[in-house]
């Protein structure tokens, strides 16, 4: 049979995680039914298939380090999800990946990390603390700070996970809700105060941004006035997508795809391409 | 643009011999023609009675669709009793596929889907094993029409750009220009259907080409028109093209260079298939998230997008031009928007 682009690799469901009190987030992971798992870093995503409903692309939230498996985490949205949603373990999906770049890891080497995300969006955030904080992997970035910030504390992703981080050395870790529960402790302010406030040490760092456009753009100029130069600040896009490998013509900005030049781009490159920041 | 010369091997066919040449051709591989729908013409597979029509300068449809179907099926999936969905993908053909009468705005247009179905990420399989097996007899342009600017992007009415072979209509006949050993090995089992040209016969042909002249201006400076655009971001020229535009996407389907395109499943969850189908920048959903955001929401954005991605991200990502100048667009867009009128609005002064 002829490979080609297009041909997914069939994928068993072997766990499904429900991520969040509203049960609109759940976390899949998958098995190959056939094949390896091709190689793949934080940032990049794949086309995860519903076979008679389509395909859509969601970040990797696993990180490569672990083996044999891959995990996507899915807030129901449209047809595609909503159907993901109805199978469970033991079905069989496609999944078309890796595409796109990735977090430029060489640029992290040496550097302080300060990371920012929101929402559902936080997925390949995961994917990129949790293969920072291998054992064989830390010594490649310093300090990790990480702001993530959701509507209330129901709705944090990974949240075993995220305990586990709050003991990691040289790791700080700010939780933040716009609402607060009887139980949360922690801030009750917007992602952009919170960094603000912190003020994270900038000399020798480099920041990640994953979220929702408003929070992405009350973030950035924060991270300027703290000290961060434009190429310094990376940002994970999103934008609709079908081929994924810049064929279809559907996710660009300028020149760019958004599929095959990103999903990652640096604060400089987007100045350049858009005029939305 | 090339000149017939006594060099190139010149073979002259009956009008009357055209269709058993053809259906000869079509017994060893896929042979596509242009054949009369409606007030234009199409490419279709080629069958034995089909009505050809060699005259539309250029057929109303674009030649693309040879390269890159209105609809492909790229795997069909089946569920067994496990369950378990079974992929197939279709199985190519690998006889040769002679695109035949195709013009020389068709051909240019190739350059442009080779960069993007070839060389801009990893190569589209379906395309690429139609375009290995691609031979071309293209046709000279006697009569362009008045929508025809090719000669400023690059082609010609006599340019040869990507055929194997140039048949030249003239009198009852054909004259038959092979220009490449492809060429040559394509038409060799069937030479007993055409007349070695003589003398008279190509002198006849060179002044034919001498008569032919499309002159619509100046070549195009695509560098400059790529700069003029980006610097222009925000003229109120795009608003004026937006509020002709009625968004229905026709200057995308007729454009041979055109190549968005969706993939949607067709079926049941038990059987059914994936399926690449034409799509078109022009239309809103084709941005739309399922959220609800739309980056080109508003119709001046999704006009911007389609000059834009023609003069200027091509230009700029190194790749050919999205414009041949076949005048297609020109020629079947409802409310008259004219790209011959953008390039002009972008060109600098003097050229
Ligand atoms: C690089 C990238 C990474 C992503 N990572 C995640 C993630 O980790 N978790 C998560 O829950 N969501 C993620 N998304 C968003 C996710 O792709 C959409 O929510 C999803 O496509 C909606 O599909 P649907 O069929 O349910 O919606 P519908 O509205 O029915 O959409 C129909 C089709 O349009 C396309 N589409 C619609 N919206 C989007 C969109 N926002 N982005 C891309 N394609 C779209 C898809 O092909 C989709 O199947 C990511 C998007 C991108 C571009
Ligand atoms: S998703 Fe098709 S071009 Fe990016």
């Amino acid at each position: 049979m002829n490979r080609h682009p297009f041909l997914p690799q069939r994928m068993k469901i072997a766990r499904i995680v429900d991520e969040v009190a509203t049960h609109d987030i759940l976390t899949f992971e998958l098995v190959p039914l056939e094949g390896e798992i091709a190689s793949y870093l934080p940032g990049q995503f794949a086309e995860i298939s519903v076979f008679g409903v389509g395909e859509a692309p969601f970040g990797y939230a696993s990180s490569p380090h672990e083996e044999g498996l891959v995990r996507f985490t899915v807030k129901r949205m449209g047809a595609l999800t909503q159907e993901l949603h109805r199978l469970g373990e033991g079905a069989v999906v496609g999944m078309r990946g890796p595409l796109g770049n990735s977090f430029e890891l060489d640029r992290f080497r040496g550097k302080d990390l300060i990371v920012v995300g929101g929402g559902y969006a936080f997925t390949t955030l995961r994917s990129l603390i949790a293969y920072l904080l291998t054992p064989e992997h830390r010594g490649e970035a310093g300090r990790i700070t990480l702001f993530y910030g959701v509507r209330n504390p129901g709705l944090f992703l990974y949240k075993p996970e995220l305990e586990q981080w709050r003991d990691a050395e040289d790791f700080s870790l700010h939780l933040t809700v716009d609402a607060a529960d009887e139980d949360w402790t922690g801030p009750v302010a917007l992602v952009p105060d919170l960094v603000k406030e912190v003020a994270p040490e900038t000399t020798n760092a480099v920041a990640v941004v994953c979220g929702p456009p408003p929070m992405i753009r009350f973030t950035l100029p924060v991270l300027e006035e703290l000290g961060l130069r434009e190429d310094d600040i990376f940002i994970s896009m999103e934008m609709k997508m079908k081929c994924g490998v810049g064929m279809c013509g559907r996710c660009n900005l300028g020149p760019k795809f958004v599929c095959k030049d990103g999903p990652v781009f640096t604060l400089k490159e987007l100045r350049e391409l858009t005029d939305d920041f | 643009m090339t000149r017939t010369n006594t060099s190139d091997s010149l073979w002259i066919l009956p009008a009357d011999a055209l269709p058993a040449f053809l259906s000869a051709l079509a017994e060893n591989g896929e042979l596509w023609v242009p054949v009369p729908v409606g007030e234009g013409a199409r490419f279709l597979p080629y069958r034995e009675g089909l009505p050809i029509d060699l005259t539309q300068t250029p057929p109303a449809h674009p030649a693309k669709s040879i390269l890159f179907p209105h609809s492909e099926v790229l795997f069909t999936y089946h569920r067994g009793d496990d369950g378990i969905p079974a992929l197939t993908v279709p199985e190519f053909d690998s006889r040769f596929l002679v695109a035949f009468g195709v013009r020389s705005c068709d051909l240019h247009a190739i350059n442009a889907l080779d960069a993007i179905f070839l060389k801009r990420s990893v190569p589209d399989t379906g395309y690429q094993q139609r375009r290995e097996r691609l031979r071309v007899i293209g046709i000279a342009c006697l009569s362009p029409a008045a929508t025809c600017f090719c000669d400023r992007m690059g082609g010609g009415p006599f340019d040869t750009t990507g055929m194997d072979v140039q048949i030249v209509p003239f009198e009852e006949s054909y004259l038959f220009r092979i220009l490449t050993e492809g060429g040559n090995q394509l038409l060799n089992p069937y030479l007993d259907y055409f007349q070695a040209a003589d003398e008279g016969a190509i002198r006849k042909i060179a002044a034919l080409e001498e008569g032919t002249s499309l002159q619509t201006g100046q070549p195009v400076d695509f560098e400059d028109l790529s700069q003029a655009i980006k610097t222009h971001n925000d003229d109120p020229y795009w608003e004026d093209l937006a509020n002709a535009c009625l968004g229905c996407g026709i200057c995308t389907f007729v454009c041979p260079v055109c190549s968005c395109f969706t993939l949607v499943d067709e079926g049941t969850p038990r059987a059914g298939r994936r399926v690449r189908a034409w799509d078109a920048c022009m239309f809103s959903t084709f941005t739309k998230e399922a959220s609800g955001h739309n980056p080109r929401g508003a119709e001046v954005a999704r006009v911007k997008q389609r000059f834009f991605h023609k003069f200027y991200y091509c230009i700029e990502n190194e790749e050919p031009p999205g414009c041949v100048g076949c005048g297609r667009c020109v020629a079947q867009c409802p409310t008259s928007i004219d790209i011959r009128e953008v390039i002009r609005h972008y060109q600098r002064e003097g050229t």
